[in-house]
């Protein structure tokens, strides 16, 4: 049972570190707890080198700030508080030496009892997604979906975003962990995937309902990610791209990284192949990347077991073992796997008429054996 | 000296409508006066008149003379009177026997010396005149194979000046010589029109491009509208320049038709019969909403109208007005424009094919497998989002176009030539007409029982599908929540491509493939 006064100061240490306090999340690591913070009193501050007139600002802000509304607009929004030393936390939010006060969750509370238990992917890439990483993208969050796994991600635009969508489609459990308030909407673009968040899957965030998105929040909330996850997986990434903060914070918790390699043309690949030179493991088959990431899960969680073992609504097979039930089909499949293919393409290598093709892909799709991905280009799931 | 009739013609819309065109010669002061709601061109025809006249020899008696165009409360347009004009002029002005032109039809605009010159709408004025049962019309020689074909047992006089124009109407001899040989030109003209039709566009020089290719089959049986998706460079101008050259050839009825709207437009050249190639029109982005649908105060057909029974191009769809691609949809849903004005409501035909083309993103090279993509993805969806829902829906397939790959042109592929894809486009269409006149013939045994079925099931029997392909349609909307709209669109594409291959039953894998040419996915509408 966590205290009424952790969840106070764990309120209080995170309205007003969105509102401009920051230096005091350097201290809930170093305090041992964000109730040490919140109570210390001047002179311990000060001892910690931190200048007078902060010390001072911090004291007023500290007994003017209104928890009460903050508890009420929690109530409003129907998410919830878990403070720092709750045992619900991840373990390893506690390590960071940056840590929040404490968690906001929206979403179905048994859900985070799951989602607690499963092993959890961070699949995160840039936002100019390209076709190639929209491909990759659900490839990876399918088998993953499929083997009981959550997906996390950031809700940005691009690779983001179509990890939760693959996720939610294939009945999988996702987890959006935002740059603002979870009552806040951003970008306005994923309004509907918001709410499908909500019904389906977790929205986690650091900084209190209300909290508009600016440019420091997405960092931060980079390192939340990172302490969420069993392991990260970066899609596609260019030499700026914030899943790049993601890597560095994974690494410190010493989280597993897989990358997968782009081509060393594209400019938007530059990051991620950065990656692998520096020693991240490339995904080169999705099947091994899986089990290597449960078999290091595994051990991260002392056998504590996979939650939702293959628990999954509507998980597709992958092509190897489903069969499509026509000949022209299974050539069709045989074709797609080996990339994402253009119907053209597709009839190319088969020797297939056009039509032929066309017809396959239709029943195929119907199926949930493969899927459109970009214009007029398909892929075996 | 006194009052003479003739009957000259209108243009209101496609239509053209009987004008009674009277001159009255009276004593007074020397002069010329237009009444009965003439625009500025006609009231400007006295000039022309006056001299064309004098210099065929017809001096105009120094008197009064007042013309008058009948009904008085329809405006009239353009320089199409003269003729009729001149001529009762110069009955009434003694030159003509009194009477003799009174149920003679006349069109044409004069020149000063006297020649009669072109006019637009020829048809029309040859089918309201065949309809009013007149003597013989007299047209300009330039336009007259183009009015001699409406046919209807309408003599009809291709003249070259106002002085051949008058010996016409005095003597029966000249009457008869000048219908001979109107009769020859016209029939050596239509000869060469129906030569025409070879031409230097064919699909076998596209290398690639087969499921468009095969798009564009489907839209050639079915009438389908159809959306190209592909980087620059990809073939999608060249695909659909090439569409006509598949489609089936216009029949007699069908050339008629777009012939009188081309010529009512002043687009269809002088000294041509019938237009007899299909319509092939790619306006420019930039054009307007009145420009692509007609309109103005004297409404004129737009693009839409012109492509009647042939192919509208719409090149870059996403760069065209909002409100000029909105116009569009009661065309491709009904294949009429209907334009309100205040003193009337017209209907434009415009029964098209439509072909859009445009790039899968602002830089266009997203999806491409070498190019480098730089739009962000709100940039990508905003792209596609500018195509308006309800403008999609009545888009039937939606296909990407590839580039081809490198090394490609070397493996020397055989590709099919329009002629042969044309064979197999008219085979179709001979099916589906067989087919749905068969249905007209059974439908009236269902009449009763049909009423209690639903529309859905009532649509299955419509279409003929098989079993298999009933459980694929309930998968489809299982999956998809698919509206009535959509499932009927996607019924329609799957009958056409099931009369491609002259099957009475739409099957499963006709079906599948309807559905996959509707998917709209890769226009990224909700996906990322």
């Amino acid at each position: 049972m966590v205290e009424s006064r952790e969840i106070e100061a764990g309120l209080g240490v995170a309205v007003l570190a969105a509102a401009g306090f920051q230096w005091l999340l350097r201290l809930v690591y170093r305090f041992g707890g964000p109730v040490h913070v919140w109570e210390s009193d001047a002179k311990r501050l000060r001892d910690c080198g931190l200048g007078t007139d902060r010390v001072e600002r911090f004291m007023r802000a500290r007994e003017s700030v209104d928890l009460e509304r903050t508890r009420a607009r929690l109530e409003e929004t129907g998410s919830w508080f878990i403070p720092y030393g709750s045992d619900l936390l991840p373990p390893l939010v506690r390590e960071l030496h940056f840590a929040p006060g404490g968690l906001f969750v929206a979403g179905r509370r048994t859900l985070y009892e799951e989602m607690r238990l499963a092993p959890r992917a961070v699949v995160v890439g840039t936002r100019r997604a390209s076709a190639y990483a929209h491909a990759v993208t659900s490839r990876i969050v399918v088998p993953l979906i499929a083997r009981g796994a959550v997906i996390v991600s950031g809700m940005a635009m691009g690779v983001d975003t179509f990890a939760h969508k693959s996720a939610l489609d294939h009945g999988g459990l996702t987890i959006a962990v935002l740059g603002c308030g979870t009552d806040v909407v951003y970008p306005a673009r994923n309004r509907s995937l918001r709410h499908r968040i909500l019904e389906d899957g977790l929205l986690v965030s650091e900084f209190p309902p209300g909290t508009r998105p600016a440019k420091w929040t997405f960092p931060l909330r980079n390192r939340i990610m990172a302490a969420f996850s069993h392991a990260v997986v970066v899609v596609e990434a260019g030499v700026q791209s914030g899943a790049l903060i993601t890597v560095e914070h994974a690494l410190e918790l010493g989280r597993a990284v897989f990358a997968v390699p782009g081509s060393i043309l594209c400019e938007g690949s530059r990051g991620v192949n950065g990656l692998i030179h520096q020693g991240a493991t490339p995904i080169v088959d999705t099947d091994a990347f899986v089990e290597e990431f449960l078999c290091a899960t595994r051990n991260e969680m002392n056998g504590g077991g996979v939650a939702r073992p293959a628990a999954v609504v509507r998980a597709p097979d992958s092509p190897g073992r489903e069969e499509a039930s026509s000949v022209a089909g299974n050539l069709v499949l045989q074709a797609l796997c080996r990339e994402p293919r253009t119907i053209d393409e597709v009839a190319r290598h088969t020797g297939l008429e056009v039509p032929e093709v066309t017809q396959a892909i239709g029943v195929l799709e119907l199926r949930g054996l493969a899927l459109p991905l970009g214009p007029g280009r398909y892929a075996a799931m | 000296m006194g009052l003479a009739r003739i009957w000259g013609y209108a243009l209101a819309g496609l239509e053209a409508v009987p004008v009674r065109v009277e001159a009255h010669v009276r004593p007074g002061l020397p002069g010329i006066t237009v009444v009965g709601l003439p625009d500025a061109a006609v009231r400007e025809a006295k000039e022309r008149v006056r001299s064309a006249a004098a210099n065929s020899g017809f001096p105009l008696p120094s008197q009064r003379i007042t013309l008058s165009l009948s009904p008085g409360d329809l405006r009239k347009e353009g320089p199409g009177f003269d003729v009729p004009l001149a001529l009762a002029t110069l009955a009434a002005g003694g030159h003509l026997p009194l009477g003799c032109i009174d149920t003679v039809g006349a069109a044409g605009e004069l020149g000063l010396d006297g020649a009669l010159l072109g006019i637009r709408g020829a048809l029309a004025i040859a089918k309201t005149a065949a309809a009013q049962g007149i003597t013989g019309l007299l047209v300009p020689a330039a336009v007259a194979p183009e009015a001699w074909q409406w046919g209807g047992g309408l003599k009809v006089w291709g003249v070259r000046t106002l002085a051949e124009a008058v010996s016409v109407l005095r003597s029966p001899e000249v009457a008869a010589h000048v219908e001979r040989r109107t009769l020859r030109f016209s029939q050596r003209a239509r000869a060469r029109a129906g030569s025409s039709t070879a031409e230097r566009l064919d699909m076998s020089q596209v290398a690639g491009a087969g499921q468009a290719k095969r798009g564009l089959e489907i839209a050639a049986v079915g009438g389908h509208h159809m959306l190209m998706l592909g980087s620059p460079g990809s073939g999608k101008t060249m695909l659909a320049r090439r569409f006509p050259s598949i489609l089936p050839e216009l029949t007699l009825e069908e050339s008629l038709e777009v012939t009188r709207i081309w010529s009512v437009c002043g687009l269809h050249p002088p000294g041509d019969a019938l237009l007899r190639a299909r319509p092939f029109r790619a306006p420019h982005h930039t054009a307007s909403a009145p420009a692509l649908v007609g309109g103005g105060s004297f409404p004129r057909p737009g693009e839409v109208t012109l492509a009647h029974r042939g192919v509208l191009f719409l090149d870059e769809l996403p760069e065209f007005a909002r409100d000029a691609l909105e116009a569009l949809r009661q065309p491709l849903e009904e294949g009429v424009v209907t334009i309100g004005r205040r003193n009337a409501t017209l209907n434009f035909p415009a029964r098209f094919r439509l072909i859009a083309a445009m790039n899968p993103c602002p830089c266009g090279h997203y999806g491409h497998p070498e190019r480098e993509c730089t739009c962000t993805a709100a940039a990508i969806a905003a792209y596609g989002g500018r195509i308006s829902g309800p403008l999609l829906d009545r888009i039937d397939m939606v296909i990407g176009v590839h580039p081809l790959r490198e090394g490609f042109l070397e493996q020397g592929l055989v590709e099919d030539t329009s002629a042969s894809v044309r064979v197999r486009v008219e085979a179709a269409v001979a099916f589906r007409t067989w087919r749905e006149q068969q249905l007209r013939a059974a439908e009236p045994a269902r009449g009763a029982a049909g009423r209690a079925e639903s529309a859905l099931v009532a649509m299955a029997a419509h279409y003929r599908l098989s079993g298999r392909a009933r459980s694929l349609l309930a998968a489809f909307q299982a999956r998809a929540a698919a509206g009535a709209r959509a499932v009927s669109r996607a019924m329609r594409l799957a009958r056409t491509i099931a009369d491609l291959v002259q099957s009475e039953e739409v099957a499963e894998e006709h079906l599948a493939e309807a559905l996959v040419l509707r998917n709209r996915d890769h226009l990224h509408r909700d996906r990322w």
